[in-house]
């Protein structure tokens, strides 16, 4: 009889697990210990040059997952624009990873339209596996000067949140 | 029911939990020369919405049901009527469907398929969001059991 109701009760957590939507993980700046190399990759920009994560090295990178199709990810992009303008000169970047199936064809004509100033590129599936697999956009990966990732966001996080992860990584020792 | 019986459920209930959009259909009778209509029954996870066919907006994925096995042809698909949802990405108020809907399609047998049990098949392809994220755009597969006479 127990046994029953401990059947019943682990299949109500269950079913009523299906109600649970999704949410927001914001991730804190981790401690520099616990940080772990951010997945290299070579992808081609928006001008058919080679991006080499690599060669960020010594900055600190924004790595934004987004599509045109993810509504939550054009909340974001001129949050990101007025951050490559603010911290560019101090040693930043955003990257921008296009999940779009479509690629170029649709990416360009939003970049214009958003006028998108940071580099851009078309994401494929072993990229995106190398990060986990990228399951839900908007997900972002703040990157240390040493190539680290110190925080991750799956989904839409405030742009304050963003600004203290930026300039806390920023001070960190060059 | 018996315990081992229970456990062999629970990776199927594992699994329905992890779907955003679950799609199930009534059985239906058709007759071979003239079409005939199918529902499906539709399922969003709760707190997701998912485009409708017509999302007034071009970048985003429209939800398509097409229908290409079991020797059925597909003479219309009635999409329900969305819900206007303005969300502040976007200018204009997009179509979008929430909770569950029905889909109506009214399928034909083609001239060479048997009478009798027959399962039309072929996909529901849906892009789906909450208010702070979006979701790749998945497929589901779609069975009809048709009894054809």
């Amino acid at each position: 009889m127990y046994r029953l109701i401990f059947i019943g009760v682990c299949m109500f957590g269950l079913l009523t697990g299906c109600g649970s939507s999704p949410d927001t993980v914001r991730a804190a700046v981790k401690p520099v210990s616990t940080r772990k190399v951010a997945a290299p990759f070579t992808l081609k920009d928006a001008d058919g040059k080679p991006l080499v994560l690599a060669d960020y090295k010594g900055k600190v990178v924004l790595l934004n997952f987004w599509a045109t199709w993810c509504g939550p990810c054009k909340i974001e992009i001129p949050w990101f624009i007025e951050f490559e303008k603010t911290y560019r000169d101090k040693g930043f970047a955003v990257i921008g990873v296009s999940m779009d199936d479509d690629g170029w064809a649709v990416v360009k004509p939003y970049m214009a339209k958003a006028g998108i100033n940071y580099r851009m590129t078309i994401g494929d599936e072993q990229t995106a596996m190398k990060y986990g697999g990228v399951d839900s956009l908007p997900t972002s990966y703040m990157i240390d000067r040493e190539g680290r990732v110190a925080a991750v966001h799956i989904g839409l996080v405030s742009k304050e949140d963003y600004v203290k992860d930026i300039e806390e990584l920023l001070r960190a020792a060059k | 029911m018996r315990l081992s019986n229970l456990i062999f459920l629970l990776p199927m209930l594992l699994a329905a939990q992890n779907e955003l959009l679950t799609v199930s259909a009534q059985p239906v009778i058709g007759k071979k020369a003239e079409p005939f209509v199918a529902i499906l029954n539709v399922q969003l996870k709760p707190g997701l919405h998912a485009n409708t066919n017509k999302p007034n907006d071009e970048l985003l994925i429209p939800l398509k049901l097409t229908i290409d096995k079991g020797g059925f042809d597909v003479v219309k698909v009635d999409y329900p009527a969305g819900k206007n949802e303005k969300y502040s990405f976007s200018d204009q108020p997009l179509n979008v469907y929430s909770g569950a809907f029905q889909i109506g399609v009214t399928l034909k047998a083609q001239p060479g398929t048997a009478a009798g049990l027959a399962m039309a098949g072929g996909k529901l392809r849906y892009q789906a969001c909450s208010e702070t994220m979006c979701f790749p755009p998945k497929t589901v597969d779609v069975r009809i059991a048709v009894d054809l006479r």
